[in-house]
């Protein structure tokens, strides 16, 4: 076995960029997200709250070992209920950080979860804005966990702007108030240059080649020299990952696909049974 | 003394008219109305604008013919089992209307018709695609600032449905979890229909009287519906009914299949018959 997994990469890198500083709420959609967040908690933004909606309840949680039994935090989580009407005003207020997915993001960091293809008839329809426009405009954070790194998803212009990158609207000063945006992909960690607004590689993982990052991407992207390497997972950060967090291995369910995610969901299941 | 505004399912169902505009509370598959969607289902209304924070309860009304217009900021499951490809068929061709917009914009849509202004302001949507193609939306500049803000116009929906833990006969009511935008969506609306799983006395809701999110004079009618939110969610009385959604949601695959649903549990099918069918 290797020292670490691609997976313990991205959700060290994720945890990492959390500051003692950050008291905010922070909400993800993917199992990434969400271990990478609950070792933030634990070792570097202690303030930090996590909020999952237990099927009718908004929640805020502090220690999260994962996973919970389908979906749902057990009681000894659950620090307080959060309802909907303070989510919103926590995001108008810059104390609120979300983690999500889009289907796709261009080269200034505009994002889409809406559809692909032609806006009226689309070839395919997915979750709709959401709290994108929202999130991008007030929050404190955005940043986009992307687990599937490739041309189809990092493309020159997405096919309907939901969530607002660095384009035209925060150059002409139309919108006031800006979320930091940060792109976790499989393949490494990008922001933006602060010149041109476009999507810069920050760091790469171990075994991850520029070559095999611009393959996978739709534009040109910012590329620093030498091009920086990712720092290695602690022997902290991975005692915790593997014996408190996530022992069952749910953040690796995000990379993969088919056969071998179901596998490992089973695997999931059995060890949650037992 | 209390008014005794309690209706059945089909008598609340004859308060909306064909082309209302009508909003559902709830969140995805959480609290939804469920029980009065089956009942618009099976009625005789066409051409409704439904707005929702939506799932199965707009999928299912656009299944089942009723829907000219949806205004939503997403269509979605929330991890739940399941498809709605209702929705999906309609939505990619372009059968149904749609203003899509951001979750803030959808709740400033109603904020507006409850402080009856014309608009409500909001910086979302300023930068996305959302602006371009809703042009009814208008971008205004702060009298104060200068800046450039969004209007959302008032969504003035004519009808409100609500599904709630507990309520009296006279519409005080309780939800138990998050209230979501209930509060708001209800008090924007021309009339508003509660279902509740139980009718309590009030003298049951006054031992904890702020917890009554919904009041009274707000209310048009209310509807026992136990399990009315079936197959999502009523925190804490009930979880999802996975194995029925996945139902459902092979059901939607083709029009067809769909139209075998609404004839199974649907069609002709009290609330009663419902449960008995779903073995609730």
């Amino acid at each position: 076995m290797q020292e670490y997994t691609r997976e313990e990469q991205i959700v060290t890198a994720l945890a990492r960029s959390f500051g003692p500083e950050d008291e905010f709420i922070v909400a993800t959609t993917n199992n990434l997200g969400m271990v990478g967040v609950a070792l933030a908690q634990r070792l570097y933004a202690p303030r930090m709250k996590m909020h999952v909606n237990a099927k009718g309840r908004g929640a805020l949680l502090g220690h999260v070992r994962l996973p919970f039994a389908t979906g749902e935090p057990s009681d000894e989580l659950i620090e307080t209920a959060f309802n909907m009407k303070e989510i919103f005003e926590t995001i108008h207020r810059g104390k609120w950080s979300m983690l999500m997915q889009p289907v796709q993001i261009d080269s200034l960091g505009n994002t889409n979860l809406l559809l692909i293809g032609d806006k009226k008839k689309p070839s395919r329809i997915f979750l709709g804005p959401r709290g994108l426009p929202d999130n991008t405009v007030n929050g404190a954070r955005v940043d986009y966990v992307i687990p599937d790194h490739n041309a189809r998803v990092f493309v020159e212009n997405v096919d309907f702007i939901c969530g607002i990158g660095e384009g035209p609207a925060r150059e002409q000063g139309i919108v006031r108030w800006k979320a930091q945006e940060t792109v976790f992909s499989n393949l490494g960690v990008f922001d933006f240059d602060e010149a041109t607004g476009r999507m810069r590689v920050k760091s790469l993982y171990t075994d991850v080649t520029i070559e095999q990052v611009i393959d996978n991407t739709g534009f040109e992207l910012v590329i620093p020299e030498p091009v920086p390497k990712a720092e290695l997972p602690t022997k902290e950060e991975l005692q915790l990952l593997r014996e408190e967090i996530d022992p069952l291995g749910t953040a690796r369910l995000d990379l993969l696909k088919g056969d071998a995610r179901k596998e490992l969901l089973r695997q999931i299941r059995q060890g949650m049974a037992s | 003394m209390a008014q005794d505004k309690a209706l059945s399912p089909g008598e609340a169902v004859s308060k909306i008219r064909s082309g209302d505009r009508v909003v559902i509370g709830g969140w995805g598959p959480f609290r939804k109305p469920m029980a009065l969607v089956r009942e618009i289902a099976a009625s005789e209304l066409t051409d409704l604008t439904v707005m929702s924070f939506a799932a199965l309860d707009l999928d299912m009304l656009i299944g089942a013919g009723k829907v000219k217009k949806a205004i939503y900021p997403f269509v979605a499951l929330e991890g739940a089992p399941g498809a709605l490809g209702n929705f999906r068929r309609a939505r990619e061709q372009g059968m149904i209307d749609v203003m899509e917009i951001s979750e803030y914009m959808f709740v400033c849509g109603f904020k507006a018709s409850v402080e009856r202004l014309p608009f409500y302001p909001t910086r979302s949507g300023l930068g996305t695609d959302i602006l371009a193609e809703n042009p009814e939306i208008k971008v205004f500049k702060s009298p104060y600032t200068g800046e450039d803000l969004v209007a959302v116009p008032a969504f003035d929906p004519d009808v409100a449905l609500l599904h709630v833990n507990e309520s009296d006969s006279s519409g005080n009511a309780r939800i138990v979890g998050d209230p979501y935008w209930d509060y708001t969506m209800l008090r924007s609306a021309g009339k508003v229909i509660v279902s509740c799983e139980r009718l309590v006395p009030t003298s049951e809701l006054n031992k904890d009287p702020l917890s009554m999110v919904v009041r009274g004079h707000w209310v048009t009618g209310v509807v026992e519906t136990p399990q009315g939110a079936h197959p999502g969610t009523c925190y804490p009385d009930y979880g999802w009914d996975g194995a029925h959604l996945a139902e459902y949601g092979t059901s939607t695959a083709q029009a067809e299949l769909f139209r075998g649903y609404l004839e199974k549990y649907i069609f002709g099918k009290a609330h009663a018959d419902y449960l008995k069918l779903v073995n609730k």
